[in-house]
């Protein structure tokens, strides 16, 4: 402390501590504005908007909400079609992804490098790249516009959730697999009785986030089923060209398409957080 | 002999992962490699074309200019991702009692880019938007050709900060605090706790994000398709962009897979300036 009196330190750790609490807060509030603004438009009547603009709505109303349910095909098909959608992809790729991880971690197989390259290119090369001839092969084999062709080019592999699984499953003790197996365990009964359970958090992350991608995706599923089968992105898209400036429509489809990944960020922030944590201590 | 039974066993496992990134990655990856060096609509069948289409997209003003844009694009949002990113999960670890803050501060990242777009849109149109409405006056940064790649560039940050504040946080925890206490003991201040340990420390993590944030950028799409549409005249148009437009608007398979090669090769590039500046920075 040297010469600064007791009181002042106390002034200036109390200063410091209000200014962080202050750039916090800061930082909350910019990263809500632009959706509860969104949120308050699609709660105001388009005739409140249209004379005032953005405000607080008088009457709160849900009318907009009602417009876009009205036509089933406007928005309430594109939201089932990609839960549906989610769904298959989410159960599908975690299973195949705790697999494919669990063989990465257990057995030194044939081809593993080879296979860990594969995964980091796909990871890395933009999606626009494989998406030509991939289009022009489900065209050919006629699933274009199907929901199938929705689900399929993501049901067996993603290279992000095998790393992260990989990753979380080389923190389960080698001793705990060795004795599991020395007990008469097959591999499936250790992986679905030990290993699993041990990185549950690690499966409902994984899953969670592939669910939430499958909902945010809109270049596979605009290109292959367009606005015959549109998936949730591809509705709201089209709503803001189709209906250019009427903003309380389009803001209304935009509020439904953010509730889940703010569910997922709520639920998935501490999961997440320790994954990367062990992933980059030392 | 027990060996071999655990490499079938390992590749058993892996045999669904196996198939799906060489059905739906590896076939179409080398499939684009060859539709480069063809002509072709996406009706009948390609025709040869030798390697004229690559040629074209390594000369062409439109794929320099579109490997410009979205390089100027990546290089202010990491920027604006690293350093904003960096000094709010300090701020953040400061309160370790605020677990929801950081909670909410990874929503952004999470939201449909698509969705992002439209909201963005919404705050920026140049006559009906947020911002126009509050100012009473007309916005053109939509309609501006250094404006436009800069409000992409602020959209990109807006929902890339909340990730670089995840891993930064979390790595920061990670720092033994001996090593604060150890530096403030030989009189370091916070800028070079900061300079000297920190920053340091955190090396693997800054390359992660730029490594993310290249890869990010090089498929930098669907934030642009209710924002800009690429415009105005080509501002705002991104490599993926452009891609996109060769080839199911123009339907010139060739030239848009060439373009993609060219893509790859530049994204490639860059994540090797990267990987040597860490290699050596860590030496």
């Amino acid at each position: 402390m040297g010469l600064v009196p007791q009181e002042h330190a106390v002034t200036a750790h109390a200063s410091r501590r209000i200014i962080l609490g202050a750039t916090l807060a800061l930082a909350i509030a910019a990263s809500l504005a632009p959706l509860l603004l969104g949120a308050t438009v699609a709660l105001t009547s388009p005739q409140q908007f249209a004379r005032t603009g953005v405000g607080v709505p008088a009457p709160w109303t849900l009318s907009n909400f009602a417009a876009l349910f009205a036509d089933p095909t406007t928005f309430v098909r594109p939201v089932l079609v990609t839960l549906g959608a989610g769904v298959i992809v989410a159960a599908a790729q975690t299973t195949s992804s705790v697999m494919a991880a669990y063989a990465l971690t257990r057995f030194p197989f044939a081809g593993r490098r080879m296979f860990v390259v594969v995964l980091a290119a796909a990871y890395a090369v933009p999606p626009v790249t494989t998406v030509i001839p991939l289009y022009s092969w489900f065209v050919g084999i006629g699933l274009a516009g199907t929901f199938w062709a929705l689900v399929v080019p993501f049901v067996l592999a993603s290279p992000y959730a095998i790393f992260l699984l990989a990753q979380w499953m080389r923190s389960v003790p080698s001793e705990v697999v060795d004795a599991a197996r020395v007990d008469g365990g097959s591999h499936a009964t250790v992986l679905l009785r030990v290993v699993a359970p041990m990185v549950r958090p690690a499966i409902a992350t994984v899953a969670l986030v592939t669910f939430v991608s499958t909902w945010n995706s809109y270049l596979w599923p605009r290109l292959i089923a367009g606005v015959k089968l549109p998936q949730v992105q591809v509705a709201v898209a089209s709503l803001q060209t189709q209906f250019d400036s009427n903003w309380t429509l389009v803001m209304a489809a935009a509020t439904v398409s953010v509730v889940p990944p703010i569910i997922a960020a709520l639920v998935l922030h501490r999961s997440l957080s320790s994954a990367i944590g062990t992933g980059v201590s030392p | 002999m027990r060996d071999s039974r655990q490499a079938a066993a390992g590749t058993l496992w892996a045999a669904p992962a196996i198939v799906g990134v060489a059905l739906f990655f590896a076939l179409p990856a080398i499939a684009v490699v060859g539709l480069a060096f063809t002509d072709w609509n996406l009706l009948g069948t390609p025709s040869w074309a030798g390697p004229r289409n690559l040629i074209d997209a390594l000369t062409s003003d439109s794929t320099v200019r579109a490997i410009c844009v979205t390089v100027a694009i990546g290089a202010v949002s990491v920027v604006i991702e690293i350093s904003v990113g960096l000094a709010l999960a300090k701020t953040l670890v400061a309160f370790p009692r605020a677990a929801l803050a950081g909670a909410v501060l990874l929503i952004p990242w999470m939201v449909a880019p698509i969705t992002v777009g439209v909201i963005a849109r919404w705050v920026l149109a140049p006559s009906d938007g947020l911002i126009a409405e509050l100012l009473g006056h007309r916005v053109d940064v939509l309609v501006d050709p250094l404006g436009a790649p800069l409000a992409v560039a602020a959209v990109v940050s807006w929902q890339a900060t909340g990730f670089a504040v995840l891993v930064y946080a979390a790595a920061l925890r990670t720092i033994p605090s001996e090593l604060r206490a150890a530096a403030a003991l030989d009189g370091a201040g916070a800028w070079n706790l900061l300079r000297r340990l920190e920053w340091p420390l955190l090396r693997p993590v800054t390359f992660f994000l730029l490594v993310t944030a290249t890869i990010r950028g090089f498929a930098l799409y669907d934030v642009i398709v209710p924002l800009t549409g690429g415009g105005p005249d080509g501002a705002t148009r991104t490599v993926s962009t452009l891609i996109v437009e060769e080839a199911w608007e123009s339907f010139e398979i060739g030239r848009a897979a060439a373009l993609a090669c060219v893509a790859v090769g530049v994204e490639l590039i860059f994540v090797s300036l990267q990987w040597g500046w860490y290699r050596r920075s860590t030496r």
